[in-house]
């Protein structure tokens, strides 16, 4: 009989293991203390939607089981959060592609086999001030996390996850102001203001264009960014550096004398419009032009430089010119996070920025 | 003195004439923008990783009201804040 029990005491401790309740948290580094930034939640306090793409570096210890919970934990911070109650929609997938290959589409990071796991109202907790700083210990207690219990598990199989979380305020119960913890990724790419910025924008540096450094990371979407008159046409020109500055004027352009040329070639053009905000009382900031280029992940790229500058057409004004550098290496991060208005079928995409997020598995 | 704003996006202390403004950024908007009353007087600054900006009160009188924002299209966040003088 010895055997036959020794049998059976394997079964059910394999069956008990492979029932047994785990939490997980992606990223790792994050699993006690707090991360180094802080994100809104969808649905907290206006209607959003955030995609997360995981790598798989971050999940092997997840597949094969069944995913039954996401938790988000608060950010460490000296400030007491009001409770509110959101309703959301969560999808999660086995995505089609990497953080570093993910797209500004939602629709395109999901792929085809998303399963509803939850759809209903969740609860943001009254939650007391903590200590405040990255580092700081902040547990996964009740009044710490916003925990979404799934109704249909996720079986994870391998490969990058999308979690697609789509809320919106309950009426009335909107939390203002519910940070959630963060991790941010220490490679950047690097950008000079090289001036040279003519027109009526941009204060009196004339600085009406703009790039972040934190978008000029492999796999990620550089952002280029411009501000002039509501629907006209900015050029965004991209090039070597000038060892001079070029007079519009010397160009043929009816230019203001200080508008410059600060590029030596041009490598190739992108056009966008200004475009005004949609409600009446913000059009006076004028129009928001924006191109965003694709840096692939290949060391082909890492460090590339260029140079960019804007023409803004009705004043035939340049912008101020911005020398930038791709990063010297790839994110390690591990993961995207796509953020938009639920109405929207794109949004803005960051590959150096995401939630921390605790998985629970069975 | 309260946080002003909220929703993503806040001013946290006073926004004193020759001071620091302190902008919270709760997004993953990468840019945030100053505006002193119009599109012409805008600048742009990069949103730092630990999401909480410390950046140049701009040159204008006390009294005037400062639009910050973030976003674009319909996730587009605006603040309004006065400058108040020394």
């Amino acid at each position: 009989m010895l055997p036959f029990r020794i049998v059976v005491g394997c079964c059910l401790a394999g069956f008990a293991a492979a029932q047994s309740v785990q939490h997980h948290v992606v990223p790792a580094s994050a699993a006690a203390v707090d991360a180094d930034s802080f994100g809104w939640l969808a649905g907290a306090s206006t209607p959003l939607r955030q995609q997360h793409l995981v790598g798989p570096q971050h999940l092997t210890a997840l597949v094969g089981r069944a995913l039954t919970a996401l938790e988000f934990r608060r950010t460490a911070a000296a400030e007491a959060y009001q409770g509110g109650l959101m309703n959301l929609t969560v999808t999660l997938a086995h995505a089609p592609h990497g953080p570093l290959e993910a797209s500004a589409t939602f629709a395109a990071n999901l792929g085809a086999g998303g399963v509803l796991v939850f759809q209903g109202d969740v609860a943001l907790p009254p939650s007391p001030a903590t200590a405040a700083g990255a580092g700081v210990a902040v547990g996964w207690t009740a009044s710490n996390v916003v925990r979404v219990q799934f109704s249909t598990p996720f079986v994870y199989q391998g490969g990058p996850v999308c979690v697609d979380v789509v809320g919106a305020p309950v009426a009335g119960q909107a939390a203002d102001w519910w940070m959630a913890d963060a991790v941010s990724d220490p490679v950047v790419g690097a950008t000079t203001d090289l001036g040279g910025g003519c027109g009526a924008y941009g204060g009196a540096a004339k600085r009406w264009s703009s790039v972040s450094a934190h978008t000029l990371l492999p796999g990620a979407h550089a952002s280029f960014e411009a501000i002039g008159p509501a629907w006209s046409l900015g050029i965004c020109a991209f090039g070597a550096r000038a060892p001079q500055p070029i007079p519009l004027a010397l160009l043929g352009f009816q230019s203001p004398a200080s508008c410059s040329l600060m590029l030596a070639s041009v490598d190739a053009m992108m056009v966008a419009p200004f475009v005004p905000d949609a409600n009446p009382a913000l059009q006076h900031l004028g129009g928001h032009a924006a191109v965003a280029l694709r840096v692939p992940n290949d060391p082909a790229v890492f460090g590339a430089t260029l140079t960019t500058q804007w023409l803004e057409w009705t004043q035939q004004a340049t912008s101020n010119a911005i020398e930038w550098s791709v990063a010297n290496a790839a994110p390690t991060l591990g993961m995207a996070l796509l953020e938009g208005h639920p109405q929207e079928a794109s949004g803005q995409l960051t590959v150096h920025l995401a939630h921390v997020l605790r998985f629970e598995s069975q | 003195m309260s946080p002003q704003g909220g929703s993503g996006l806040r001013v946290v202390g006073p926004v004193v004439q020759g001071g620091t403004i302190t902008i919270e950024v709760g997004s993953n908007d990468t840019t945030v923008h100053i505006s002193a009353g119009s599109a012409a007087e805008t600048v742009s600054h990069p949103v730092v990783p630990g999401k909480a900006n410390h950046l140049p009160v701009p040159p204008v009188p006390g009294g005037t009201v400062l639009w910050i924002w973030v976003g674009k299209g319909l996730n587009r966040r605006v603040v309004l804040v006065e400058v108040l003088a020394p």
